[in-house]
């Protein structure tokens, strides 16, 4: 008997075979004994599988089961296919977004331009007639003259001799200066003919007066 | 994933009840949840573990572990699959490392995990005879059983004990269904080439 018919005969004893199968394989058995005897021990086998189907009962517990998973250390795992990866991101994208905001709502003043029309010995009359102050106290060098609008203010440097500040108020015009100041130079640039502009970077550093 | 398309309320508490909802459950850090999957599964897996190993306390052990792996290991399971199919995947691969590392017990400890088994002796018709005759052969087939090689003995017990379908035992073992077939049929020869020699001592 060859592996195929054996095999055959198991799905047959298995009931694995439709009806036009086991017909042609039980006309194959009939007057061979090898294949009958591999029938009928192919279905014995099978009924006393099924008797090894009863086991002796368990004694598992879900306490034990619980002592074993605690005894691992194990903590339930999260889905890998949860969203809590995306709040990474999500936040750094809002932060960017909040970061960006602020920046674009910080008021954008335009420069005051400021020209110095002033020579030292005015700015010193100006100011030491304001801040009762002599000539020791005050640095000579051209002080700026700031145009804001239709106003006209005039500016001078904080910086005095000796340090202190004191006597030095801030005047009370009433010309903003919360942006940028450029100041215009009187000399003219010898290449190009335009006047030097001098951007100060605050203006507190310039004292305005008008 | 199944719908949650609420008809009734006992309609929607058994859609909650199903294994794929109790695994969801776990995942999300529900440990009664896996119980429930513990208490409906746990015999199914044992006995199949009892059929690889003859013996109790292996096979409880082995069903403990594998129960503690599938915790472990929840965010892995694919709800395509079924949890059954997932969980005996877990069981038959710890079978098959139990047997590894015990291939090469002594047949007389392994004929003492055969003998154990007192409540076999109960007959099941009344004639002596033929309980004596049930008690031989069903013998003879668990030595057998036990005897054959870990590949073979999962596929009779998957097919020919616990009557899985030939494309869960392909899910369970890695093949295809035209491969589990085949792998079972060679299984079924090879048992009975071991039958025979002792059906035939027996009887002597």
């Amino acid at each position: 008997m060859n592996r195929k018919s054996e095999d055959n005969i198991a799905k047959l004893a298995f009931g694995e075979l439709s009806d036009a199968e086991a017909s042609d394989v039980l006309r194959n058995v009939g007057g061979n004994d090898e294949a009958s005897s591999a029938l009928i021990a192919f279905k014995e086998m099978r009924a006393d599988l099924q008797l090894l189907r009863d086991v002796p009962p368990d004694q598992l517990s879900k306490q034990r089961l619980q002592d074993a998973i605690l005894g691992q250390g194990l903590k339930p795992e999260r889905n890998a296919g949860s969203w809590n990866w995306i709040w990474a991101p999500v936040a750094t994208a809002v932060f960017a977004f909040v970061l960006t905001s602020v920046l674009r709502q910080a008021p954008s003043q335009d420069p005051i331009v400021a020209v110095n029309e002033t020579t030292p010995a005015d700015q010193f009359a100006m100011f030491s007639e304001r801040f009762d102050l002599n000539d020791r106290d005050i640095d000579f060098s051209p002080r700026p003259e700031i145009v804001s609008g239709d106003a006209v203010v005039r500016v001078a440097n904080k910086n005095r001799r000796g340090g202190s500040r004191a006597g030095l108020a801030p005047t009370s015009s009433s010309v903003s200066l919360e942006g940028p100041v450029i100041l215009i130079e009187p000399e003219r640039d010898a290449g190009t003919g335009a006047q030097r502009a001098v951007e100060v970077d605050s203006y507190e550093d310039v004292l305005v007066s008008s | 994933m199944a719908s949650y398309a609420i008809q009734s309320p006992i309609i929607a508490r058994m859609e909650l009840d199903t294994d794929a909802a109790l695994v969801m459950r776990a995942r999300d850090g529900d440990y009664g949840a896996f119980e429930t999957l513990f208490e409906r599964h746990k015999t199914m897996a044992y006995r199949f573990a009892y059929q690889m190993t003859s013996r109790r306390d292996d096979a409880e052990d082995i069903v403990q572990e594998a129960f503690v792996r599938a915790y472990q290991n929840l965010h892995r399971y694919r709800d395509e699959a079924k949890f059954t199919t997932w969980l005996l995947r877990i069981v038959t691969n710890l079978c098959t490392d139990q047997a590894r590392m015990t291939h090469r017990r002594t047949n007389l400890e392994q004929q003492q995990a055969a003998d154990s088994l007192d409540w076999m002796t109960i007959g099941t018709t009344e004639d002596p005879n033929e309980n004596l005759e049930q008690d031989r052969r069903r013998e003879a087939l668990r030595k057998a059983l036990s005897a054959l090689p870990e590949h073979h003995r999962k596929m009779i017990v998957l097919r020919d004990i616990e009557e899985r379908e030939y494309s869960e035992i392909g899910a369970i073992v890695g093949c295809s269904v035209g491969g589990a077939k085949l792998r079972v049929l060679r299984a079924r020869r090879a048992l009975r080439d071991r039958i025979a020699p002792l059906i035939g001592k027996d009887q002597e």
